[in-house]
């Protein structure tokens, strides 16, 4: 099978369509300006490329402007366009969604932040300022669906490129035959204070991998990519712009913000993406780089693009475009990989915007001044984000890379812990408490035994969570680990600290420390630093479901083959969203190691409209149930008791997983089959946990 | 009467940088900052917390460049750095 990209939609700061961006790109235009979304004076870098002419209540359907985000709006342009071109309507067939943000609705909370903060508000400050970044999936879903499976996926500035991960593993997994793709981030005062306060970012244009070369420019934006089964596209006369050949992510383990100099784990996951396609260096005509113009990502990437191709480093071009349109963080890896799709359409490189003197130790073959036609056979592009989250997307022109099978993977648990009121427990504990599910936060000493030094910049979340996974078991072998890790929303309450600080000192006092971890996906950066998980990581998010989303996310990875072994991690931290609903709430955390070679149980997912043909109970089996679903009645399992997860784990976001540890332990403990009941997102999901 | 500078740094260190098991009097006045392995081996993420930390508690304006990084090098080199500032130039 094969993928075909069949539409692609981009909103830039340079054009608002996908093939105008890419002309302008290509002529080495910039789109740097001083800032107008918002007043950067104060601020070292006052400049950005923000998106002109953008009317969220334009693209929002009629009367709910006010509950749209810039993000959401970005978006939605861009999926739009990419459906526009690929001919596809989603409710004519089932058409699957990623969605990729970092900022979410971070821009409007900032605007309500003044008015919040006043002793009489009408609205208290712990609903408004939480931006659930999973509404940017609703609101996609609700513009231009139905789709059928959706989810969001988060990891700093490598999200776009994970977004197309994910997609890419639905297809090859046989899962889809159709993916919206894509990510979206607007600017906003969190970001641009943010990587302020880290001197991260030039007062100029930026100039990736020139001598001169003083920081990062942030920009905005959204790409959208329709990727495709090629049968499915051909069956209804579409045609490919480019063929999506490889993907792999992988996670350096090293610093919260700053890369690992060598970039052994960047050049690992270039190769991974090269294998997936089942192409070599010498097939590798362009790379798409990160190129953010910091001191230190630009020598790093050109030492992992050289360890990555070898011999075929000094022919195959190298630019970034960052420089015409600065970092869309989230975005970016979407609009490169986009960006890239039409580079090999249109045989031509576009150039790095404000490079005209290379390094030293940027030396490679890059493109000055404006585009090159060349012939393109196969390109990278690299994203590499905060916390050492780093994403490679392969794309190549239509039958370049071989031909490959569709990849179903049976799923096996490995290990599995979660947090309760009276400590950790693993799947071979066996002592679970039988039906009172506790409120009210977990207690201190359950992150005691963690390294103080080592865990010294980890939020409460990561902190509970790191605690969780270490407690699976020793991780001792060659292979690589990767992580999942799924929250209700970013950090409402480090957020609200951040910007208040900024709001009463202004911006010169930001938290240059703070600001990582306000990310969703410094969940997922901080604990594979603090465990030294190497393999794929990312984020997720949903509201009620964190722990479905991580579940889900992380098994569909791993039956498509993606060669890590992974942690399906999820955690509902106590703040001030709990403390306005403490008796609603319990804080928990669970961790789940899954990988495809035969382990302690077996999970299998269940179309919930096939159950009644399925296999009935033995009198070993049991049911777990998550949420209100009801889907036994007139099936072959009607008359087993139904065990609520919430009764025995309590209620929180984390559920999900927490819910698959309680049925493997039930397995380990002689049951033959456990079927836990899901409430996702897309509705009910049944898994069946089995003993081997 | 309040505590000295150079006391009064250890705690915004202590404080500002997470570290639970550190005791500001056990910090050496002479002993480098910076660098792995060595003193408290803080890296470039603790040097940009610690700079804003002190610029707002002692209300100075530190340096951009290679004259912060020596400014940094040692509790004692703040502490000079922050005398300096306030001593009006003749």
């Amino acid at each position: 099978m094969r993928i075909w990209v069949t539409g692609v939609g981009i909103v830039s700061p340079l054009a608002p369509t996908a093939r105008a961006t890419m002309d302008r790109v290509c002529q080495g235009t910039h789109a740097f300006r001083r800032v107008t979304l918002f007043d950067p004076d104060g601020q070292r870098c006052q400049i950005a490329a923000e998106v002109p002419d953008l009317r969220v209540q334009d693209v929002a359907p009629r009367n709910q402007g006010h509950e749209w985000s810039r993000t959401d709006a970005l978006a939605v342009t861009a999926a739009r366009e990419a459906l526009r071109e690929a001919r596809i309507v989603p409710s004519h067939g089932c058409v699957d969604l990623v969605v990729g943000t970092t900022t979410g609705a971070t821009f409007e909370t900032e605007e309500l932040l003044p008015g919040l903060l006043l002793p009489d508000s009408p609205t208290p400050l712990s609903r408004a300022i939480v931006h659930p970044l999973s509404l940017t999936v609703e609101h996609v879903a609700s513009a231009l669906g139905p789709f059928r499976r959706r989810r969001l996926v988060s990891s700093a500035c490598s999200t776009g490129a994970n977004a197309l991960l994910l997609a890419a593993a639905w297809l090859r997994g046989g899962l889809s035959s159709c993916v919206l793709a894509g990510a979206s981030d607007s600017l906003c005062r969190l970001t641009f204070t943010g990587f302020n306060a880290l001197g991260s970012l030039d007062p100029s244009p930026c100039r990736p991998f020139d001598a001169s070369r003083a920081g990062l420019g942030l920009g905005e934006g959204a790409a959208f990519l329709v990727l495709e089964r090629e049968d499915h596209a051909r069956n209804r006369g579409a045609h490919p712009i480019a063929e999506l050949v490889g993907w792999a992510a992988g996670a350096e383990a090293h610093h919260i913000t700053n890369p690992e100099p060598d970039g052994v784990v960047a050049t690992r996951t270039m190769r991974r993406a090269l294998d997936v396609a089942g192409l070599g260096p010498d097939d590798v005509d362009y790379v798409n780089a990160h190129g953010t113009a910091t001191p230190l990502n630009d020598p790093m990437e050109v030492r992992a693009i050289r360890q990555a191709l070898g011999s075929a480093f000094d022919r195959v071009l190298v630019s970034s475009t960052k420089g015409q349109l600065g970092h869309s963080l989230g975005a970016a890896g979407a609009v490169e990989a986009a960006l890239t799709a039409l580079a090999i359409e249109q045989q031509r490189v576009p150039p790095t915007a404000g490079l005209t003197t290379p390094a030293a130790d940027c030396q490679a073959h890059h493109v000055l001044g404006s585009s090159r036609p060349t012939p393109l056979r196969a390109a990278l592009s690299n994203s590499f984000g905060f916390g050492g989250l780093d994403g490679v997307i392969v794309l190549a022109r239509p039958d370049f890379a071989p031909d490959r099978e569709t990849v179903q993977k049976t799923v096996w648990v490995h290990g599995g812990a979660t947090a309760l009121h009276d400590g950790v427990h693993d799947i071979h504990n066996d002592r679970w408490p039988s039906s009172h599910g506790t409120t009210g936060p977990l207690p201190d000493d359950l992150t005691t035994g963690l390294d103080p030094a080592r865990a010294r910049r980890l939020g409460r979340a990561e902190r509970i969570l790191a605690a969780v996974v270490g407690a699976v078991h020793p991780l001792d072998d060659e292979r690589t680990t990767g992580i999942v890790a799924g929250k209700p929303s970013g950090n409402p309450d480090a957020t609200s600290r951040f910007l208040d600080r900024v709001r009463l000192r202004g911006p010169r006092f930001a938290s240059p420390a703070d600001f990582p971890n306000l990310m969703l996906s410094s969940l997922a950066g901080h604990v594979s630093i603090y465990q030294r998980l190497q393999g794929l990581a990312l984020a997720t998010s949903s509201t009620e479901q964190a722990g479905t989303a991580s579940l889900l996310t992380a098994c569909e990875l791993v039956a498509s083959g993606i060669p890590d072994r992974i942690f399906a991690a999820a955690v509902d931290p106590w703040g001030m969203v709990a403390e306005a609903n403490p008796t609603q709430h319990t804080e928990a955390a669970a961790a789940l190691l899954l990988d495809a070679t035969p382990g302690i149980a077996r999970l299998v997912f269940i179309d919930p409209d096939s159950l009644p043909t399925c296999p009935g109970p033995s009198t070993s089996s049991k049911v777990l149930q998550v949420g209100d679903s009801n889907v036994l009645e007139g099936t072959p399992w009607r008359d087993v008791h139904v065990t609520r997860a919430e009764d025995v784990l309590g209620p929180s976001a984390a559920l999900g997983v927490a819910a698959v540890v309680l049925a493997t332990a039930w397995v380990a403990a002689g049951a033959d089959r456990v079927l836990v009941l899901l409430s996702s997102e897309e509705g009910g999901a049944i898994v069946s946990v089995d003993a081997p | 009467m309040s505590a000295s500078i150079p006391a009064q740094i250890k705690q915004v260190i202590v404080d500002e940088l997470n570290l639970p098991d550190q005791r500001p009097e056990d910090i050496d006045d002479d002993a480098p900052l910076f660098g792995e392995g060595e003193g408290l081996g803080l890296d470039s993420l603790d040097a940009l917390q610690l700079a804003v930390a002190i610029e707002e508690r002692f209300g100075v304006r530190i340096p951009e460049g290679d004259e912060s990084r020596s400014i940094f090098r040692s509790v004692n080199t703040i502490a000079a750095f922050i005398e300096r500032s306030r001593t009006p130039a003749p």
